[in-house]
């Protein structure tokens, strides 16, 4: 009697395809583990391994740098290395200057962003209006993005010279010489860094703004248009509302990319005076590459790392729950 | 053969015995006796040769046969490459090795020998870098002990044509040496010798003052002329002094270290602190209303420009600055520039005290990774003997290396720094060279100097007040000196203070080095 079910593949392939091959999985482990794993997968392990590799090997050598005392200047080898524990941590975080640093980048970062924002957001907005001349207005207000950010610092450090353009155009309104260090002020350096930083850089907010108002579902601004809605309204009303996901994206970007800030403020104060204008990366680069303080500096970067996811996945929250509310109502519809 | 065949052919008789012995002992005799005629020659050197460059080229057309592949490979700074490159050819064409450079920026340059280290790499054989560097350098593991290939091959670090003293002794460390120095980065005073010969400024600062305008001598002469002629109508400015992040902490040892006290006592104790270091503190901040407004921001480039300008009386910086401002293309002073040796203090006993800073600076360092370190060592040898070093100085296709032996101060060499005054140039460097002290250069020197140069600039801010800023310094130099650990950087540290220059060692009494550093080269 033959058994219902599972048909023998002599039997398959009598019925219904003589000439199949004889389909049975072959001897092996390997060669079980490869039918397994789709295809598509198989071709692209390699490449992730070595991503993986090279993400995480680096990472556990940080980590244990982190806990240990070492130093190339030591001349031993990194596992010969005296372990501290937490000690580089507590140091740190124990450390004004450190502390400083971190709040500095993150004050940078905070106004830095918020300007280019309003910026960027401003010019998207008015972009709209000029259809006539928008490409070539996008194509001279993003020209500031393709400097090199060396060459940016450069030229706001000629700038803000005491004896520079900016100094001379603010004598000219008062009508007295004005000749301010703003680079050598402990109070004010700073600004100067953060306004470079916002002209090289409100172009990609300005990008991403005019992107997203692009993406605006067109019916929704129409039927506001025929109800007599003023343009202010559309914007604060309909506009602001739609564009906060992509708000919110703009900022991680732009945030992370101040977060690793150092050129600009290497060419125009390498920190200074004294530490006025460090933020997390001079001090890094000064502590970790000057001094060479390895172990001292990989617990920095992993105290950074950790406020930063903390910060982002904070910022992200709301965006993530729309994602999961949407995905929820689209199941429940299927 | 027959026994007494055999006898006349190989065994010596009693004539050629003697004949050989008594050749053998004149020979003795004759070149022993040589060694007293020339300083050159010290007794353990094991190559013979006329000069250090003879003595480098012959050691390795030998050592050439066993060389593995057929290029050195060094590390230069930007900036740097223009003497190397010049030297180039001729070493090619004596040795038949060729030479490739590995440039990298010169404020990079200890972090990219650091990274050798990490790799152990031996893709480089030679490292042209500042003494300062060499502590982590060897500490590293990086740099090779190259005591025993000086004394082999005599590169005259002495003798007529010897490295101006005590420069060849900046790149020892812990009592060994791992660089050839040939730089003479002096930070010499240089004023506007206009304005000095000028009869109504002579005339004017005589009846302000109550004597005669001159080359300063003291610093209260110094801090007297910045006042006289820092002038905001005329838009001129006393001084340009280094007041940069980086610079600072420079400035502020320059006038502590004349009045006779150095950052550490002889327990490692920090010094800064104290009335003479806070005095130093106030007479550098005293400075602000009289300098040029680039200093607070600007580098070393900057000052050189600002100095070809025109607006600024003195500044003290590196020798070069006398090559720029005779610079027709660069500058507005052509003629008009003078070096001199730095003012000083009047110490207790009454002698005037004039030490000079030696800051940065170059070395020739073998790594001890190199394929080939013992040629390495021969090409830096040669790159830094007298015949080779006074072609390569005064080149003007870019380079750092400034005059540093003796025979490199002649007319013909010095005319490239001023064609009109170049005895100013040679009694200015040779002064201060001989004057001279290194910066703290040993182990957790680059933490040392940083937080000096952060609380420096915060005091110069207003930010601290000098007290302040120097008790935090030296509370940080104490953490530092402890982690290093104290008896190490003591041994250190005195070994350091044994390599400055006589007058400072007398003055401030200070040991000297060790009698065996006398007989190198």
């Amino acid at each position: 009697m033959k058994k219902k079910g599972y048909v023998r593949n002599e039997t398959m392939k009598d019925s219904i395809c003589p000439e199949a091959p004889d389909s049975r999985p072959t001897e092996g482990l390997t060669n079980r583990l490869a039918g397994m794993i789709p295809f598509p997968t198989q071709l692209i392990i390699p490449v992730q391994a070595i991503l993986l590799f090279l993400l995480v090997v680096p990472a556990l050598l940080s980590i244990w740098l982190s806990l240990v005392s070492w130093q190339p200047t030591f001349g031993i080898g990194i596992f010969s290395a005296k372990f501290l524990g937490l000690k580089n941590f507590i140091d740190l975080l124990t450390e004004p200057r450190f502390l400083y640093a971190v709040l500095r980048t993150f004050y940078i970062t905070t106004i830095t962003v918020v300007v280019e924002l309003l910026i960027g957001l401003g010019l998207a907005l008015l972009s709209e209006r000029a259809r006539s001349l928008r490409k070539f207005f996008i194509l001279i207000l993003i020209l500031p993005m393709m400097f090199p950010p060396v060459v940016t610092g450069n030229t706001f450090y000629m700038l803000f010279f005491s004896e520079g353009p900016i100094n001379a155009i603010i004598s000219f309104f008062l009508g007295a010489p004005f000749k301010f260090n703003w680079l050598s002020s402990p109070t004010y350096a700073i600004y100067p860094i953060m306004i470079a930083e916002i002209w090289q850089w409100y172009p990609l907010m300005f990008l991403i703004m005019v992107s997203g108002l692009r993406g605006l579902p067109p019916n929704q601004l129409h039927a506001a248009d025929v109800l007599g809605g003023s343009p202010w309204q559309m914007i604060c009303r309909i506009k602001l509302p739609l564009l906060k996901p992509i708000i919110l994206i703009a900022i991680v970007i732009r945030s992370m990319e101040i977060l690793k800030m150092f050129d600009v403020i290497y060419i125009m104060t390498r920190g200074g005076p004294g530490t006025a204008t460090e933020n997390i990366n001079l001090y890094m680069y000064e502590v970790g590459l000057k001094t060479f303080r390895i172990s001292y500096i990989s617990a920095g970067a992993w105290i950074l790392l950790g406020i930063s996811v903390v910060i982002f996945v904070n910022l992200l929250k709301p965006l993530l729950h729309k994602v999961e509310k949407f995905e929820q109502k689209v199941e429940e519809a299927q | 053969m027959k026994k007494e065949e055999h006898r006349r052919a190989y065994e010596m008789n009693r004539r050629q015995f003697i004949k050989l012995a008594g050749a053998s002992g004149l020979a003795t005799l004759s070149s022993s006796s040589l060694l007293g005629l020339g300083s050159l020659t010290p007794a353990h050197a094991e190559v013979v040769g006329k000069n250090a460059e003879e003595r480098a080229i012959k050691a390795v057309l030998e050592l050439k046969k066993k060389m593995k592949g057929d290029t050195l490979n060094l590390m230069v700074p930007a900036g740097g490459e223009g003497q190397f490159m010049m030297a180039q050819p001729w070493w090619e064409e004596a040795t038949g090795i060729k030479v490739k450079y590995m440039i990298v920026p010169l404020a990079q340059l200890g972090s990219k020998a650091m990274n050798l280290a990490v790799t152990r790499s031996s893709k480089i054989d030679m490292i042209f870098i500042n003494p300062y560097g060499i502590p982590d350098m060897v500490d590293g593991k990086l740099a090779l002990d190259i005591t025993d290939y000086v004394k082999k091959y005599n590169p005259e670090l002495t003798g007529p044509n010897g490295v101006i003293e005590p420069l060849y002794l900046f790149a020892m460390y812990n009592g060994k040496l791992y660089g050839l120095t040939c730089d003479t980065d002096v930070n010499s005073l240089y004023v506007r010798r206009d304005w000095l010969e000028d009869a109504d400024n002579q005339k004017a600062f005589e009846d302000k003052f109550g004597y005669p305008l001159r080359v300063p001598v003291l610093y209260k002469e110094y801090f007297d002329q910045i006042k006289f002629f820092t002038n905001p109508t005329k838009g001129t400015y006393g001084a340009w002094i280094y007041a940069s992040p980086y610079y600072a902490k420079w400035e502020f040892l320059r006038l502590l270290t004349p009045k006779g006290v150095l950052p550490f006592d002889k327990d490692m104790n920090a010094q800064i602190a104290g009335p003479e270091g806070v005095e130093a503190l106030r007479e550098l901040i005293g400075q602000k209303d009289y300098l040029h407004p680039g200093c607070f921001t600007g580098g070393w480039d900057h000052a050189f420009k600002a100095y070809a300008e025109g607006k600024i009386w003195c500044t003290l910086t590196w020798p070069a600055l006398i090559k720029y401002c005779n610079f027709p293309e660069y500058s507005k002073i052509v003629g008009n520039i003078k070096i001199c040796p730095v003012p000083g203090n009047k110490l207790e006993d009454g002698t005037i005290f004039r030490p000079c800073q030696f800051t940065y600076g170059f070395s020739y360092s073998v790594s001890r990774y190199s394929k080939n370190p013992e040629i390495a060592y021969l090409y830096s040898q040669w790159m830094h003997s007298p015949t080779i070093s006074s072609k390569i100085v005064p080149t003007t296709q870019g380079g750092f290396i400034d005059p540093y032996r003796y025979n490199h101060f002649t007319k013909e060499l010095l005319e490239g720094y001023d064609p009109v005054h170049w005895e100013d140039v040679k009694e200015a460097l040779m002064t201060n060279a001989a004057n001279s002290y290194p910066e703290i250069q040993m182990k957790g020197g680059e933490e040392y100097m940083s937080e000096l140069d952060r609380n420096v600039i915060a005091a110069f801010q207003g930010l601290k007040k000098p007290e302040e800023a120097l008790r935090e310094t030296a509370k940080v130099w104490e953490e530092i000196t402890e982690r290093f650990g104290r008896e190490g950087q003591k041994k250190q540290w005195n070994f350091l203070t044994s390599c400055y220059g006589p007058s400072l060692r007398k003055a401030m009494n200070l040991p000297d080095p060790p009698a065996w550093v006398k007989t190198l080269g």
